[in-house]
């Protein structure tokens, strides 16, 4: 699985924003009554930022403002599930 | 469209001291590239040729020489003592101190030339000339200033509603300084935190009765804020030209001839604007590869070519500079500025962040490497109770 991860500060409108922001053709397009209902996310350096608008992803991952993180799937577990506490005698 | 400006438009900070404020008589920058006699003995005419370097020289002429906190005398006392003596840090404008207009920031400044003049019947008056060591860095201004803005009328309204007589510049939720405002009941005057309507109306959380008129309103930041509401668009800096099209040619990969060098880089966004008859339009934001000096490529699969119309820059790819000055800070404990970019106005990244700010005055040239994204904008940090004043400008390289 691959994350995105900030190298440096970003801000971007939120999944419930987008559209609004989208529609208007961007922040400074924005009315009074439109950038009163934006919310806006603010990713510091080093925090993920998997839900950045997808217009904007390429080009921050070119840019090297984000990068792509490989993360290891949680490998399935190969004893008993969790909460089975192996009892005397089994296995044998 | 051209404008023109008088001499309420120029405005001089150096080491985030606000000189204009000491009623500078003159100011004048000056570029000069050196030239050397290369005729010889045979030659008929005298000949001149470049030295290849670039020489700028700033000049302030008849400012009132004032010894208060801030003021000239304070500003412009040192002369360098040694050859590692710290540069100055001087920004300057003649098309008003207003967002998006053009500035000139200067890098490694010295004052060369103090001159202190005491005349019978004058004030005494102050002239300097500031040497500049390295390079003249224009770009567009991102966060002025504030000034003082008349007011015409507040309304009869809960929250009332701020008339100004031209564009206020105010960013939401900024913070603002009304002053002088007579008539209203209850009185307006004092700090508030202003909701923008339009350019030129906003809203204080005033419940007024009776309205009122005149005044100013003066903005300074005393919170947190930004300028992503009202960017610098690079596409609209007058310091750019916007380069005529000649035709757009059929090709997978339309080729665009310009009557003149357009001066691209592969790789650059470009806006082309006005281009007609193609099929399908090339209007917009493209990535060029550039074929020769008056030719490029982009993007587009065009079936039917067209004329016309102009491309400009919508970004850069050699980085630039960005330069800071904080004229006032009374209160707070500490102050982060940002410039920040963004390609599409929907993501703002950092681009510089200058160093924390205690102190007044204070000023910062940074340099920022790689691509500078079209639009610019400006961030404010402010830790604890007070209040600032900064300008902020950036030079594309």
């Amino acid at each position: 699985m691959k994350r995105l991860k900030a190298k440096i500060g970003l801000t971007y409108p939120d999944a419930s924003s987008l559209e609004i922001v989208r529609e208007a053709g961007g922040l400074s397009k924005l009315t009074p009554e439109q950038r009163a209902k934006v919310k806006l996310r603010e990713i510091k350096p080093g925090e993920w930022c998997d839900d950045v608008p997808k217009e904007s992803r390429e080009h921050l991952i070119e840019k090297g403002t984000v990068v792509l993180v490989q993360i290891e799937e949680p490998k399935a577990h190969e004893g008993f599930p969790r909460g089975q506490r192996k009892q005397k005698g089994e296995g044998k | 469209m051209s404008e023109r400006y008088g001499p309420p438009s120029a405005f001089l900070l150096v080491d985030g001291y606000d000189l204009i404020a000491n009623k500078v008589q003159t100011l004048t920058h000056k570029v000069t590239a050196p030239q050397v006699r290369s005729d010889g003995l045979a030659d008929e005419w005298e000949e001149h040729s470049p030295l290849g370097v670039s020489m700028a020289e700033i000049t302030q002429e008849g400012a009132f020489f004032d010894t208060a906190a801030l003021k000239s005398h304070a500003a412009l006392k040192t002369l360098p003592s040694t050859p590692e003596t710290a540069p100055r840090v001087v920004c300057l404008g003649f098309a008003t101190q207003w967002k998006g207009k053009p500035f000139i920031g200067f890098e490694g400044v010295h004052n060369e030339a103090y001159e202190v003049i005491a005349t019978r019947g004058d004030l005494q008056k102050a002239n300097v000339t500031h040497k500049v060591t390295g390079a003249r860095e224009p770009g567009q201004i991102i966060q002025e200033i504030g000034r003082q803005i008349t007011i015409l009328t507040s309304s009869v309204a809960n929250p009332t509603v701020i008339t100004t007589a031209e564009a206020h510049g105010i960013a939401d939720g900024q913070t603002v300084r009304i002053a002088g405002h007579t008539g209203s009941t209850p009185a307006v005057d004092g700090d508030h935190v202003a909701t923008v309507l339009t350019t030129t109306t906003f809203t204080v959380p005033v419940n007024v009765s009776v309205g009122g008129s005149g005044g100013t309103v003066i903005q300074y930041n005393s919170a947190d804020w930004d300028t992503e509401a009202d960017p610098i668009d690079y596409t609209a800096d007058i310091n750019q030209h916007p380069i005529p099209i000649t035709s757009s040619s059929v090709a997978a990969a339309s080729v665009i001839t310009t009557p003149e060098p357009h001066g691209f880089t592969s790789t650059q966004t470009v806006l082309v604007a006005g281009h007609t008859g193609s099929t399908p339009t090339i209007n917009g934001e493209r990535v060029v590869t550039v074929l020769t000096t008056t030719t490029f490529t982009i993007p587009v699969n065009v079936s039917v070519g067209g004329t016309g119309g102009t491309a400009v820059a919508a970004d850069s790819l050699a980085g630039g500079y960005g330069f800071q000055q904080v004229t006032a800070f009374t209160g707070l404990t500490g102050f982060i500025g940002k410039i920040r970019d963004s390609a599409d106005d929907i993501t703002y990244a950092d681009l510089v962040e200058f160093a924390d700010v205690t102190a007044a005055p204070d000023a910062e040239r940074k340099v920022a490497a790689g691509t500078v994204d079209r639009y610019l904008a400006f961030k404010g940090d402010v830790t604890g109770t007070g209040a600032i004043t900064v300008f902020c400008g950036f030079s594309r390289s």
